[in-house]
């Protein structure tokens, strides 16, 4: 019993079930309250009403969210999921797919009308490439030492633990489906160039 | 100006060191005594060190009535100082007066009313950041007019929801419609959000639901923010329009195809309200791939319940369970429909459940032969001992058939763990061992039924092996810290605290696992708090307020109005922490107990956080907090078909009411997600480190810790006014409130303060024999409770130093120690009082200092007597007598095939760790 609703800043204090996940990031507070402040409609959760026994009330659950934003330039304009989690009590629901849907469904026509929606993930992370691709998404490249540390990274130096996927789904405006390729596993880039300012 | 002498002043009082600050101030009065700003200085010292607010106040005032002032005041860091001020003395509501008196001499200054306006947002006043805005758009440029206007009128909505004047929550909302058509058309939703708001504050409700009705009719669903749709559907809600949310939901659900709970809910309310029967029909309608889906299928449980016919509920629930009783959320689904008086649990149970899942699908053979099974037949082997769990809840938490139920858990856990964990290759590390939570509820029904030591030690060895194949299942972690923290292991707690990477806001949140009584229980400033306490009390540095106001601010450029009210109360919140305040009166007591000779204390005089906690901590605006507020409930529906439709967290309590109260953020309730998914009251009592502290704890706590700095005079000033709140508080709290909150001995503390200081009030005043002599008795029976209760912990039973002995013990000393040294202050600062020839000197002398003397033998006897070793002796014993019984004879432990190696590894730990807890007793 989901339902999309916006995600407000006192939410932060009762996502524990969700962030307390290990593979949840859980962001230093300004990161939380640039995405609020700049895309305030891309930014949003799914709840759960629940039955608390003890009160005999009706309350809700965080389920998940999505933190979404846009950004680019002319061809470049696009929406990107910067994170997008689901409470482990509430996975194998479709939950995942449905705040990447929804933020397509917001990214697509106005105001934001943008020409493609992307995405890193982690090479090894194979559930989530699963999902992706489901959903549309293909890889536009591979960023080399997207999740390492080294200060002078190679296109050479691939490693699956620390590379990423660059993702896309192309959207309606991009009739040409010029933000996609088919052969996006072979390119490399490195973390630097990924730059759309 | 001296900036230098200026820093100075600041740096001694940041570091405790008021005789330097006075001097300074006292030098620098001396060379320019007509600065505002050295002036200024001498009423922040009064403020600060006397604690004297009023004349603080009234000082500062003077000089702001002085015309002849104003150029001087126009300086920023002049202003910001007299400012503070007023803020700080409980003035904050005349910070605007302060720029609109400026503001008559130089009415176009922008840069005096851009501060303004930076100012009240820093300091999260919205009264004054809504003068200053609709000042800041009068004297805009055209370019700039637009945006300057739609903030004035957000902020007049803003100051309308905070504030409690009649007249102005009548007149705000409508002078910023007057503002807002003054820049129509409105261009984004964000913009017509201020309008719709405005109009409901104004209660032109139906006004509102027409303006958003535009937007709909003009603008695609996918366009429109949902925020402004959420409120259209509450609204008309609001006003009974049932018609028009049939319309809209019908075309939501089935044209846009958004399947959306809410939108579900306000469909079948709207069919129940028209007295629309053919809903059943839409329902059977449906395209098959919505048909399945969780909301329709709950929506139809829903249908079943609103239309009170058992058949449907029955014919509903079947169809959930068929898609969704394979899934986690089943159980958190449907307990609501379970609970309710209309649904017959038996039916559920032993039909639906146990016949036709449980025998008709051969989960009980399956069970049986151990054959292999699907992660899905796992979670609906789970979800029906949750569900048995909830239905025999009174009886196995009493201990009726709780052992059965135990082992059965147990063999449906091996049964999971032999043939779907061990051999599941394509498990992720992502995925939760769904099969842990039955042991989660053996927790629950076993230390229910049955606490004890041994218990929870049982329990302890069973979660250290979950963790062993379940490294990352943080409700375990969760489970497991509430345990140690029972046995006071706190280095474990500590370690397991770690292994979350708990950091940024769920410190404010999840902190507590460590903090609670942690200096009366385990004091290890040196290594423990250093590391881990100290590390998270960053979290709360000033200088991420300037980062978040930025962000606030950001709100405002981007035009970003749905997120700003929330906003406001995240800050609040945050500000006034519980958390924060507790931890540091936490810190403040180990001082107590150490008498400073801790690294911690080194390190207090540089220290940036610990000066800028004092600050914090010594605010008297917030010790008088006016009310305290926590999250615990939010605001709800409580009928079948909830409306929880925006999932904010809703307080009674308007934002304004935390600014000077504690906000308790803490989570007491993520680890009852799992088992029986609430909280079991007793249990959760049992464990927890003592009674759950709140407002009047924390304040009381404070309180004390600041009136141990100096005696108090009792001439209406500086501390006396500090006492008066005590006073106050103590007073007027319940006995049964403060019982909620506060062991026995820390009752006994505030009490033995209460009336000692009550005491030295009457000796000042003369009062008569009588009342002295009443006080001194309450004293002496306040002593003997303390000297009493001292005695039975260092007994001989005594074998195991969980949280509730190490608490008393330590405290009780710390208690001698503060209270020996305040008397001696006492002694030395009234020399008259405590002279052998005043009249009531006999009775001080019997009832304080000789008591005094007692307390003070018994601690030294329990030393003398090696009366810790003799109990760290019997812990061992203790301890190796359950090893070796646990080891070979548990139960539980060998059904659940823990290796005896594996027991006796968490015994070596655990006996460790008490030595620990030993060496530091000795210590103390």
């Amino acid at each position: 019993m989901t339902s999309i609703v916006p995600f407000q800043a006192t939410d932060l204090f009762r996502l524990n079930p969700v962030n307390l996940d290990v593979f949840t990031e859980n962001f230093p507070l300004t990161f939380y309250f640039q995405y609020l402040s700049e895309w305030p409609t891309l930014f949003y959760k799914s709840i759960e009403p629940t039955y608390n026994v003890e009160l005999l009330t009706n309350e809700f659950v965080c389920s998940g969210y999505m933190m979404g934003k846009t950004e680019g330039r002319k061809m470049d304009w696009h929406a990107h999921i910067t994170a997008v989690t689901v409470n482990p009590a509430y996975r194998r629901l479709g939950l995942a797919s449905l705040l990447c849907v929804q933020l397509e469904e917001l990214t697509k026509s106005d105001p934001y009308n943008v020409y493609f929606v992307d995405l890193f993930v982690k090479v090894t992370n194979k559930l989530a490439l699963v999902l992706y691709e489901k959903l549309g998404y293909s890889v536009y490249r591979r960023v080399v030492g997207y999740y390492g540390s080294n200060p002078n990274p190679s296109v050479k130096d691939v490693d699956d633990d620390t590379d990423a996927y660059d993702m896309r789904k192309a959207m309606m405006r991009d009739t040409k489906k010029q933000s996609v390729r088919a052969n996006g596993r072979d390119v490399r880039v490195l973390p630097h160039e990924i730059n759309f300012d | 100006m001296s900036t230098t002498k200026i820093s100075s002043f600041f740096h001694a009082l940041d570091s405790e060191n008021p005789k330097v600050a006075k001097e300074t101030v006292n030098k620098l009065l001396k060379k320019n005594p007509s600065s505002i700003h050295y002036q200024l200085l001498e009423c922040y010292y009064k403020l600060k060190i006397d604690h004297n607010y009023q004349e603080a106040y009234d000082k500062s005032l003077d000089l702001v009535t002085n015309p002849a002032n104003y150029n001087q005041l126009a300086d920023t860091q002049v202003l910001t100082l007299l400012l503070d001020i007023f803020n700080q003395s409980n003035h904050a509501n005349d910070v605007s007066k302060i720029f609109e008196l400026l503001l008559k001499k130089q009415p176009f200054n922008t840069s005096l009313i851009n501060y303004w306006f930076h100012y009240s947002l820093t300091n999260l006043n919205i009264p004054s950041l809504q003068k200053a805005s609709f000042h800041l758009q009068k004297v805009t440029s055209n370019d700039e007019k637009h945006h300057a206007s739609l903030a004035a009128a957000y902020n007049f909505y803003l100051a309308t929801i905070n504030n409690h004047n009649v007249m102005e929550k009548n007149l705000f909302p409508q002078l910023g419609l007057k503002l807002l058509n003054t820049v129509e058309p409105l261009k984004s939703d964000q913009e017509i959000f201020i309008k719709v708001k405005l109009l409901i504050a104004c209660n032109q409700v139906d006004q509102a639901i027409e303006v958003i009705a535009k937007l709909i009719d003009t603008k695609k669903f996918n366009e429109i923010d949902i925020t402004l749709v959420l409120i259209y559907l509450e609204l008309l809600h609001q006003t009974n329009n049932y018609q028009k949310i049939h319309d809209f939901t019908n075309h939501v659900l089935f044209d846009q195809k958004f399947n959306d709970f809410n939108f579900w809910n306000y469909w079948l309310l709207a069919a129940s309200k028209l007295g629309n029967q053919e809903v059943l029909k839409s329902m059977e309608n449906l395209p098959s791939e919505l048909k399945t889906s969780r909301n329709v299928l709950l929506t139809y449980i829903n249908c079943g319940f609103l239309f009170k016919d058992d058949e449907l509920i029955k014919k509903s629930v079947a169809q959930y369970y068929e898609y969704y009783g394979n899934k986690k959320c089943a159980y958190s689904d449907l307990i609501k429909y379970v609970k309710n008086p209309a649904f017959d649990t038996q039916w559920f149970i032993n039909d639906l459940l146990l016949g036709k899942y449980y025998k008709d699908l051969g989960l009980d053979t399956k069970l049986s032969q151990k054959t292999k099974s699907t992660i899905q037949e796992v979670t609906m082997l789970v979800n029906l001992q949750k569900f048995k769990f909830l239905q025999n809840e009174p009886h196995l938490l009493s201990g009726t058939g709780s052992k059965e139920y135990i082992a059965e858990n147990i063999k449906i856990f091996n049964y999971c763990y032999d043939n779907y964990l061990v051999h599941n290759k394509d498990l992720l590390k992502t995925d939760y061992f769904i099969g842990n939570e039955l042991l989660i509820m053996n927790l629950q029904v076993e230390l229910s039924a049955n606490f004890s030591k041994q218990s929870v030690i049982r329990q302890v060895i069973i979660l250290r092996y979950v963790l062993s194949f379940s490294p990352e299942d943080f409700i375990v972690k969760l489970w497991l810290m509430k345990l140690y923290n029972y046995l006071n292991l706190a280095t474990l707690t500590a370690e397991t605290f770690n292994s979350l990477s708990i950091k940024n806001v769920q410190i404010d949140t999840l902190n507590h696992y460590l903090s609670t009584r942690m200096a009366s229980t385990f004091p290890d400033m040196d290594k423990y708090i250093n590391s881990v306490i100290l590390k998270n009390l960053k979290f709360y540095d000033d200088s991420q307020h300037d980062y978040l106001i930025h962000f606030l601010n950001n709100c405002y450029t981007n035009e970003s109005f749905t997120k700003i009210e929330k906003y406001f109360e995240f800050m609040k919140k945050l500000a006034a922490s519980y958390e924060k305040f507790y931890s540091f009166a936490e810190l403040m007591e180990i001082e107590e107990l150490t008498s400073g000779r801790t690294k911690f204390a080194d390190q207090k005089k540089s220290n940036y956080d610990y000066s800028n906690l004092i600050k914090l901590n010594t605010n008297n605006n917030i010790i008088q907090g006016k009310k305290a507020s926590t999250n615990d409930h939010d605001h709800v529906h409580d009928s079948i078909l909830s409306f929880n439709t925006t999932g904010e967290i809703c307080n009674n309590s308007s934002p304004t009411d935390y600014q000077w109260s504690y906000s308790d953020n803490r989570d007491f309730t993520t680890e009852w997600n799992a088992g029986i998914g609430h909280i079991l009251r007793s249990l959760d009592t049992k464990l927890s480190v003592g009674p759950r502290t709140g407002d009047q704890y924390l304040k009381l706590k404070n309180l004390r810790h600041l009136l141990l700095k100096s005696p108090i005079d009792f001439d209406g000033k500086g501390n006396s006014k500090l006492f008066d709140s005590f006073e106050k508080i103590l007073v007027e709290t319940s006995q049964e409130l403060l019982d909620k909150q506060f062991t026995e001995v820390e009752r006994l503390e505030i009490d033995l303060y209460y009336n000692f200081w009550k005491l030295v009030r009457s000796l000042l005043s003369n009062d008569k024999k009588e009342i002295i002599d009443q006080q001194l008795a309450a004293i002496s029976t306040i002593f003997a409770t303390i000297i009493g209760e001292f005695g039975k912990i260092t007994a001989a039973y005594v074998d195991v130093v969980n949280w509730e002995v190490a608490h008393k013990y330590i405290t009780t000393i710390r208690l001698y120690k503060s209270f020996n040294k305040s008397f001696k202050a006492y002694k030395q600062h009234f020399p008259r009082l405590f002279n052998k020839n005043h009249p009531q000197y006999q009775g001080m002398s019997t009832h304080v200092i000789d008591h005094l003397s007692e307390l003070q033998k018994s601690i030294q006897d329990s030393h003398n007597d090696n009366r810790l070793k003799q109990i760290s002796v019997k812990n061992k014993t203790m301890l190796n007598g359950l090893a070796s019984t646990m080891i070979t004879e548990d139960e539980q432990l060998k059904k659940l095939n823990i290796d005896g190696n594996f027991t006796k590894e968490v015994f070596k730990v655990v006996e460790a760790r008490y030595e620990t807890i030993f060496q530091l007793l000795n210590r103390v």
